[in-house]
C-alpha cells in the first residue's frame, strides 16, 4: 500500500519535472528561434541597402562616355537575380540558403568587376557623387559581413542548445531541428575592394 | 611507504602543472587576434602617445559636455600597431566590445580609431549614429580633414576638426536625459582613495574575525561570496588598483594595456552605455 504510493508519487514527481523542463525548452527554442529569424531579417535588410544602391551607381557611371556597357548589364542582371529571391526566415533550408548566398555573391563579383574597371577613368574617380557612392558600398559590405557572422553566432547558438542531451529531446518532440548557416565567406576574395589613395 | 605517497603526490603536482602551462600556451597560440585593452572610461585614448597631454585634456573636455549634453559618445583611441589585424574588423571589435553609446536602445556611439604604425584611419559609427554620420560623410571627414592634417603630422588639428565635424553632425540628434554619470572630476581620485583604504580595512576586520570564528561555526555560503576570499587566487581582489584612470583628476597618465606606456586619456567619462554596432562608417591612409 505504502510502497504503491510512493511509486505513484516519484512517477508524479518525474512526470512534473519533464513537464517543467520541457515548457521551459520549448520556450527558450521559441524565442532563440525568435532571435534567429530577427537576425536574418538583418541580413537581409544589409543586402538589400547593398541592391537599393545599385540603381544610383549605374546611372552615375553611365554618363562616362565609352564606359564598358557589359559589365553595367552584368551587374543590373545579378541584381534583378538576387532581389527576385525570397527566403520564408521561419523556414531556412541549407539549400535555399545556399542559393541566396550564390545569387549574392553574383552580385559581390559583378560590382567587384565593375569597381576595378572604374580605376581606369580618372574623371569618374574625381566625381563626387561616384565617391560618395562608392564609400557608401563599402560600409554597406562591411554591414553584410557582420550581419552575416551576427546571424552564424545566432545560429550556432540555437543549434547547441537543441543539440545537448536534454533538449534534443524535447526539440525531437516539437520538432525543432538543426538551421542552416553562412558558409565561411565563399567568395569574399571577390568583394570590391575599394580603395582611397 | 611514506615517501612513496610523497614522491606521487611531487609527480601529481609536477604533471598537472605541466598540463596546466601547456593549456595556457595552446590557448595563448590559438588566439591570434590582437588584444584589446579594456576601457578605461576615458572618451580619448592616446595609447600611441600622439597627443600631448594638454591636448589630450582639451580634446577630452570637449568630448564630455557634448556626450553630457547629448548622450552621444565619441571616443578617440590611438594605438601603435594593428600586430597584421584588418583596421575595420579590430575597430569593430573595439567598438562593440566597449559599447561605445549613450545606451543599449539608442547606440548613438562613434569610435575614431587611429593606428599609428599602420598610418590607418577607421570611424565605426553605431547603429543610432549611421543617421546623422553616414557613410559617406565618414569618408569625407577623413579625406578632407585627418588625411591632410595627419600627412604634415599635425595629429591633434586632425582630430580635433573630425571630432567638432562630427558633433556638428550629430548635433540635436539625441539629448541626455540622464544627466553625467559621474561626479566632479576634482574630488575623485582622493574619493577612490579613501574608499578603498575603507574598505581595505573592513575587509580585513571582517577576515580576521571570522577566521577566529571560523572553527566552530558554519557559515553557509555566505563567505564564499565575500569579497576577502578573492585574495586567495593571487591577490585578484584588488587588480583594479594599479591600473591608469584614477590618476591626475580628470586626465592623470594612463597605462595602455597593449602598447606599454604609451600616452595620456582624457575626458573622463566613466562607463559607457553598451552601444551596439553594425559595421558603418569608413576608413582611410595617410
Amino acid at each position: 500500500m505504502s510502497r504503491s504510493l510512493i511509486v505513484i508519487a516519484v512517477v508524479a514527481g518525474l512526470a512534473l519535472i519533464l513537464l517543467g523542463k520541457g515548457c521551459s525548452s520549448f520556450n527558450s527554442f521559441s524565442l532563440q528561434e525568435e532571435d534567429v529569424e530577427n537576425a536574418w531579417s538583418k541580413v537581409q535588410s544589409a543586402y538589400q541597402r547593398r541592391s537599393d544602391l545599385i540603381p544610383n551607381l549605374v546611372q552615375t557611371v553611365k554618363g562616362y562616355a565609352n564606359f564598358e556597357q557589359k559589365t553595367l548589364t552584368d551587374v543590373v542582371d545579378a541584381r534583378a537575380k538576387a532581389t527576385s529571391m525570397t527566403i520564408d526566415p521561419s523556414n531556412i533550408t541549407p539549400e535555399q540558403l545556399k542559393e541566396f548566398q550564390a545569387a549574392q555573391s553574383g552580385v559581390s563579383q559583378t560590382l567587384g568587376r565593375l569597381m576595378m574597371i572604374t580605376e581606369n577613368y580618372p574623371d569618374l574617380k574625381a566625381n563626387q557623387q561616384f565617391l560618395e557612392l562608392q564609400s557608401q558600398l563599402e560600409g554597406t559590405e562591411n554591414r553584410i559581413k557582420v550581419e552575416r557572422d551576427r546571424f552564424n553566432d545566432t545560429v550556432t547558438k540555437f543549434n547547441k542548445s537543441i543539440r545537448t542531451f536534454p533538449n534534443n529531446v524535447f526539440a525531437g518532440i516539437f520538432g525543432f531541428s538543426q538551421k542552416a548557416q553562412f558558409e565561411a565567406q565563399a567568395g569574399s576574395e571577390n568583394a570590391p575592394k575599394v580603395n582611397f589613395e | 611507504m611514506t615517501s612513496m605517497n610523497s614522491l606521487m603526490k611531487y609527480l601529481i603536482v609536477v604533471k598537472t602543472g605541466f598540463f596546466l602551462s601547456m593549456f595556457l600556451l595552446l590557448t595563448n597560440f590559438v588566439q591570434a587576434q590582437k588584444t584589446m585593452p579594456k576601457p578605461t572610461g576615458y572618451l580619448v585614448n592616446d595609447f600611441a602617445g600622439m597627443l600631448s597631454r594638454s591636448e589630450v585634456e582639451q580634446l577630452g573636455a570637449k568630448l564630455v559636455a557634448y556626450a553630457r549634453e547629448t548622450s552621444t559618445q565619441i571616443v578617440v583611441v590611438t594605438e601603435t600597431s594593428l600586430e597584421g589585424e584588418d583596421a575595420f574588423d579590430y575597430s569593430y571589435r573595439l567598438a562593440k566590445s566597449w559599447g561605445i553609446g549613450g545606451s543599449k536602445e539608442k547606440s548613438n556611439g562613434v569610435l575614431l580609431y587611429i593606428t599609428k604604425e599602420d598610418r590607418k584611419v577607421r570611424i565605426q559609427t553605431g547603429y543610432g549614429a549611421e543617421g546623422f554620420l553616414t557613410d559617406a560623410m565618414s569618408r569625407r571627414i577623413i579625406e578632407q580633414m585627418i588625411v591632410p592634417a595627419f600627412k604634415e603630422g599635425k595629429y591633434y588639428a586632425g582630430i580635433d576638426a573630425a571630432t567638432t565635424a562630427i558633433m556638428d553632425l550629430g548635433k540635436g540628434e539625441y539629448t541626455n536625459e540622464g544627466g553625467g554619470k559621474r561626479k566632479s572630476e576634482g574630488g575623485k581620485a582622493l574619493l577612490l582613495i579613501f574608499l578603498l583604504l575603507f574598505g581595505l580595512i573592513f575587509f580585513l576586520a571582517i577576515y580576521n574575525r571570522n577566521r577566529r570564528r571560523r572553527n566552530y561555526e558554519d557559515d553557509g555560503g555566505y563567505h564564499r561570496g565575500g569579497r576577502y576570499d578573492e585574495r586567495n587566487s593571487g591577490g585578484g581582489g584588488w587588480f583594479f588598483f594599479p591600473m591608469g584612470g584614477w590618476g591626475g583628476g580628470g586626465s592623470g597618465g594612463s597605462e595602455s594595456s597593449s602598447d606599454g606606456w604609451g600616452g595620456f586619456s582624457g575626458g573622463d567619462f566613466g562607463d559607457f552605455g553598451g552601444g551596439d554596432f553594425g559595421g558603418g562608417g569608413a576608413g582611410g591612409d595617410w
